[in-house]
């Protein structure tokens, strides 16, 4: 699945994560993306639960609710 | 007692009976899984001393806990000195419970509470030396420089009087896979405080094209605000910690913020079994306790449970406060305890792989969750009186033997012509005997106990005494999982010490005189058990200076139990064999000897008496060992049937060795002693027909019955073997050493059931 997925994102300029929320998977996950792909924009859904996940990746990711609390 | 004191007393008796052998391992052999077990045992003595109030024992576990811990920190080295300090915690901790046991509740004495405190003390300047030894780097410089407003929060708070930890999660790759959640623990601990200056160090996550989705790779770093204390913070983690998943966690002073972290202290940790364990003993207080405690002990459990489900991220089915009486909480609770524990046994089985992708994960991994899985399954016990359990054995020997009876019941209806009526009850019989076995095994599973109990007990007594006496002993213990009737094994501690101070005192040399010898200068004592056949074979054996046999002939000359020209025949062997003559068992005797002697009469006395033998071998320089055989059990004998001129007769199977049919020209004679030689042994023949005054058949060809004390009895014929309750003589009978006791067989013969003992000495 992760193969075909980084198949697929080495032709896209933007990942959008629509699942509310982070988790500390979801965290490595975005940091091994941008290891990967240093000029791809992440984006993640606010709301649901990670607030404090959040504000590791704020210079990161870009968020497109304000709203990351529980 | 008050139920919860004597619910601890049982736990904490177990708790101590690991404790020992891990501090003898951990002085052999500081290892880390050693140590990490001995601070849980340590760990768990003092919370459980805590919940049921036992202030003595909770006082001194909670110091030899922090001991430990300053060991598990690095801190301290172990060495002869803590060893000697913990083991006296030990002792000490035994007699306190001994005294809970009597109904006091007594205080540990000050000096060892000192002694173990004065030991924890860190040496700071043993740490620098470390540290300038150019050891591990400490975990306070990975500390990442801290923004100018945490560290102004960080300050107020300490300024306010609040507690400020840091925390490092140095979390294993598998920490998925066990099914733990950074996000619960994350929100547990911000319920405790505020957690600042959150730091990721991200540096092992792979690109994404390397990625293993179900793997670990984070590593944060924290500060918590918090009103707790230390203890409380590292609870957070109880159910995560293991030798992989470690938390690194310290108190912050004014000092700390802004310099390198502080002196590490970690948590300790803890198997997620252990949660299973916790749920149990929340179970067992319930149940054990009374009307009046109910309301304050039911809130201190619903906070226990709360606990281990948020630590597992499992929902705790049921609310606190919502039933009217407090009888109605204890069952709501028992109720959640119980679903818990099941939830508890999913989450493992998910950790443990139950789905595809986790088949493909590392095996010992899944192994060892397994384990887990199986560890967490509790047992439970009931309490059973020694008088029932010695009525259970008794029963199960009695239906033994009256099922017995029943092969003799369908011969007769054989005989009788009635087939038809001998095959349904040959039918019904094979199940009888079925269920009896089993019945019989299951009773037996109470009564045999593993020779590690006794064993066990050496290990602490090799070591003091070989500190006392300045030798090196490497004790080994073989077969200690071997089992046996628990009256035999509370029966032959003693002898066996006898046997073990013996190679102590008098078999093992000191060091230069085994150098000397060019021997090593550590000596091997080696308790050794196995099962051989009925019998269970218990050795102590050394490589000293074996038994000095001309000493031990002078001395029995001396004391006037042989004759000087007898001596002066008499083999090494025999001359060994003095050892169990009574007059040179007195320890005057002994101490002048080279060689041993203490008490071997009783012991001799003592394995006879339960139905054992004991032989002793020896080699001058090479060492010496001493052999007991036992019967396994007690509570029913095997007996092989023999015809002695027309009567019938038992000889206990665990006696034999084996039955050979001998040709009589074969026999030699010497010094008017018939002999028989078998595989070139050449074994002494008693004639039993003599001994017991029946009449002796002509026969070109007799049979022997081996004994293990090497003789051979002469017998008409072996008609096989039964398994009997042996009841003892009375009357004239009960005078007549040659006879151990009498059993009714199945068909209602009385057998006589012989002394192997007296056979294998008397000469007919």
């Amino acid at each position: 699945m992760l193969r075909e997925i980084d198949r697929k994102l080495s032709s896209e300029q933007r990942v959008i994560f629509t699942e509310p929320g982070l988790d500390a998977a979801g965290l490595q996950l975005i940091i091994a993306l941008k290891k990967e792909f240093p000029e791809l924009e992440v984006v993640l859904t606010g709301g649901g639960p990670g607030a404090l996940f959040l504000s590791l990746l704020k210079n990161e990711v870009t968020v497109r609710a304000e709203d990351f609390s529980r | 007692m008050a139920d919860l004191t004597e619910i601890f007393l049982d736990e904490a008796q177990e708790l101590l009976e690991q404790m020992e052998p891990l501090i003898l391992e951990l002085e052999k052999a500081a290892t880390v899984g050693t140590l990490e077990e001995l601070f849980r045992v340590a760990h768990t003595l003092k919370g459980s001393a805590g919940v049921a109030g036992i202030s003595g024992v909770h006082a001194l576990a909670h110091q030899l806990e922090e001991l430990l811990d300053c060991l598990r920190a690095g801190e301290l080295k172990m060495n002869s000195e803590l060893a000697d300090a913990l083991l006296e915690g030990f002792d000490v901790l035994r007699s306190l419970l001994e005294k809970l046991a009597q109904g006091r509740d007594e205080q540990p004495p000050p000096a060892l509470l000192g002694k173990i405190a004065r030991l924890a003390a860190v040496d700071p300047a043993q740490t620098c030396e470390e540290t300038a030894r150019g050891g591990e780097e400490p975990p306070g410089a990975r500390v990442p420089p801290l923004e100018d407003s945490d560290k102004l929060l960080l300050q107020k708070a300490l300024a306010d009087g609040r507690n400020v930890f840091y925390l490092e999660l140095d979390f294993a790759a598998d920490f998925f896979h066990r099914g733990h959640n950074l996000d619960y623990l994350l929100e547990d601990l911000s319920e405790l405080g505020e957690i600042v200056g959150l730091r990721l160090d991200g540096r092992k996550v792979p690109p994404l094209s390397a990625i293993e989705a179900e793997e670990y790779y984070l590593f944060f770093s924290l500060f918590v605000i918090t009103e707790e204390d230390l203890q409380a913070i590292a609870d957070v983690f109880i159910f995560v910690l293991d030798e992989k998943n470690k938390l690194n966690l310290w108190p912050v002073s004014p000092a700390d913020l802004g310099a390198l972290g502080p002196r590490q202290k970690a948590a300790p940790p803890y198997r997620v079994e252990h949660a299973q364990e916790v749920l149990r003993q929340q179970e067992k207080a319930l149940a054990a306790a009374s009307t009046e405690v109910l309301p304050g002990l039911t809130a201190s459990v619903w906070k226990i449970i709360r606990r281990v489900a948020d630590s597992f991220g499992l929902s705790c089915p049921f609310s606190e406060g919502i039933q009217s009486d407090s009888q109605a909480e204890k069952e709501l609770l028992s109720r959640a305890i119980a679903d818990l524990k099941e939830q508890l046994k999913e989450a493992a089985g998910i950790a443990a792989g139950d789905k595809k992708e986790a088949e493909k994960s590392v095996t010992p991994d899944r192994e060892a969750v397994t384990f887990s899985r199986e560890k967490a399954r509790p047992q439970s016990f009931l309490k059973v009186s020694r008088d029932t359990a010695d009525a259970l054995l008794n029963l199960a020997g009695e239906l033994i033997i009256a099922k017995n009876a029943l092969p003799y019941f369908i011969k007769n209806l054989e005989a009788a012509g009635r087939e038809d009526l001998a095959r349904d009850l040959k039918e019904k019989y094979g199940y009888l005997d079925r269920i009896a076995r089993e019945f019989q095994e299951r009773v037996m599973d109470i009564w045999l106990l593993p020779i590690a109990q006794i064993f066990d007990r050496f290990p602490r007594f090799v070591r003091d005494y070989s500190k006392k006496a300045n030798k090196k002993i490497h004790l080994v213990c073989e077969g200690k999982e071997t089992r046996l009737d628990r009256n035999i094994l509370e029966n032959i501690y003693e002898p066996l010490l006898h046997i073990v101070r013996n190679a102590l005192d008098h078999g093992l040399e000191e060091i230069e005189e085994r150098q000397r010898k060019g021997k090593k200068p550590e000596g091997i004592l080696l308790l050794r058990a196995y099962r051989l056949g009925e019998r269970v074979v218990v050795q102590v054996a050394d490589d000293g200076r074996g038994v000095d046999g001309d000493a031990l002939a002078q001395k029995a000359i001396a004391a006037g139990l042989v004759s000087s020209a007898r001596a002066a025949e008499m083999s090494y062997a025999e001359k060994v064999n003095l050892l169990f003559a009574p007059g040179l068992s007195t320890r005057e005797a002994v101490s002048e000897l080279s060689g041993r002697g203490v008490g071997m009469d009783v012991v001799k006395e003592t394995t006879e008496r339960l139905g054992g033998t004991v032989q002793v071998e020896s080699e001058p320089d090479r060492g010496t060992t001493v052999t007991l055989a036992l019967p396994f059990t007690l509570a029913t004998n095997e007996v092989l049937l023999v015809n002695v001129g027309g009567g019938l007769y038992g000889i206990p199977l665990a006696a034999v060795r084996e039955t050979v049919r001998y040709a009589r020209r074969d026999l030699k004679t010497v010094r008017g002693r018939a002999l028989a030689v078998l595989r070139n042994e050449i074994l002494p023949v008693s004639f039993l027909h003599r001994c017991l005054g029946a009449h002796e058949s002509e026969a070109e060809e007799i049979t022997l019955v081996v004994l293990w004390q090497k003789v051979a009895l002469s017998v008409d014929r072996v008609l096989g073997k039964e398994e009997i309750i042996i009841r003892p003589l009375t009357g004239e009978l009960k005078k007549v050493p040659l006879f151990l006791g009498a059993a009714v067989l199945g068909d209602g013969r009385v057998l006589l059931v012989l002394e192997p003992n007296v056979l294998a000495k008397e000469a007919c």
